[in-house]
């Protein structure tokens, strides 16, 4: 009986191993939500942050986690200066995580300097939104 | 022991989920389709239905599961007076789940008797596309 029970603690690690994967995407019931910005188009960034404010209302604050992504013609939503700059603050003071793209910003010769403060810097767009794919986010575009 | 191992693998709950999802996505080869319409352009509401026919045909009516989420200013394209009224009616025919986000309706005061009759109200658009991106959906904005 004690060899079972060995096995059985066993095998329940390996299964929990094997879903460790999954757990990202269903840790805790939690919601992962990407949110795509590549519009320079600030009724679609004014989207994208009634979408970030309205999932963290409906699924509670502690129940989701959003990313703001923005990149080619889109990088103008982040940059110091812009019409939705007040809310960008907001967003973050909510933990919202904003990105901007560093691909986007050397083409457009904009540094971190040029962004408003607490922007996270990746170093493709593109690739962040595939990765958090990959990793089991839910992919958004407003 | 057979039985007791299998028992733990049941107790984990892990080795039974986890086929249970894949069986969502690639269950029998069947192809799901979640389709996000968040404008109000009679244009894109036909492309979207385009895409839901066409996707069907290709890929057979047995083997794929389509669902069109209307949300936003998208939700006007579910209402009795649209535009693509009978295309709508047609969808439903063919078993494409037709989808009303009910935060929109609420926020705008929509209710179910103003929309085309079939279409079904989800508490909230963003979260049931979140849902099905979840369950292996394949997520597309036309």
């Amino acid at each position: 009986m004690k060899q079972v029970l060995a096995v059985m603690t066993l095998l329940a690690g390996l299964a929990g191993m094997i879903a460790a994967p999954q757990a990202l995407a269903g840790e805790a019931g939690k919601y992962h939500v990407v949110i795509q910005v590549s519009e320079d188009n600030p009724t679609q960034w004014n989207l994208a942050l009634n979408n970030a404010e309205n999932l963290q209302q409906a699924l509670g604050k502690g129940n989701v986690e959003v990313e703001i992504v923005a990149y080619g013609p889109g990088l103008k939503m982040l940059l110091a200066g812009s019409k939705v700059a007040g809310r960008i603050n907001g967003a973050m003071d909510n933990s919202v995580d904003i990105v901007a793209c560093g691909t986007t910003m050397k083409k457009m010769k904009k540094t971190k300097d040029d962004l408003i403060g607490g922007s996270r810097v990746v170093p493709g767009g593109v690739i962040e939104i595939a990765d958090k794919q990959r990793a089991g986010w839910t992919y958004i575009r407003p | 022991m057979l039985a007791l191992v299998s028992s733990a693998f049941v107790a984990s709950g892990i080795a039974p989920s986890a086929h249970a999802d894949q069986g969502a996505t690639g269950g029998k080869g069947k192809y799901q389709l979640v389709i996000q319409v968040t404008e109000d352009n009679p244009k894109l509401w036909n492309l979207a239905l385009n895409n839901a026919f066409a996707f069907q045909r290709n890929i057979g009516k047995d083997n794929s599961q389509i669902e069109i989420v209307a949300i936003g200013p998208g939700l006007d394209m579910l209402k009795s007076e649209s535009k693509v009224r009978d295309r709508i009616g047609q969808a439903l025919d063919k078993s494409i789940d037709i989808v009303a986000c009910g935060e929109t309706m609420h926020a705008t005061k929509v209710t179910k008797d103003d929309l085309i009759g079939g279409v079904r109200v989800a508490p909230g658009g963003l979260i049931e596309i979140a849902d099905k991106q979840r369950a292996g959906w394949t997520y597309y904005r036309p």
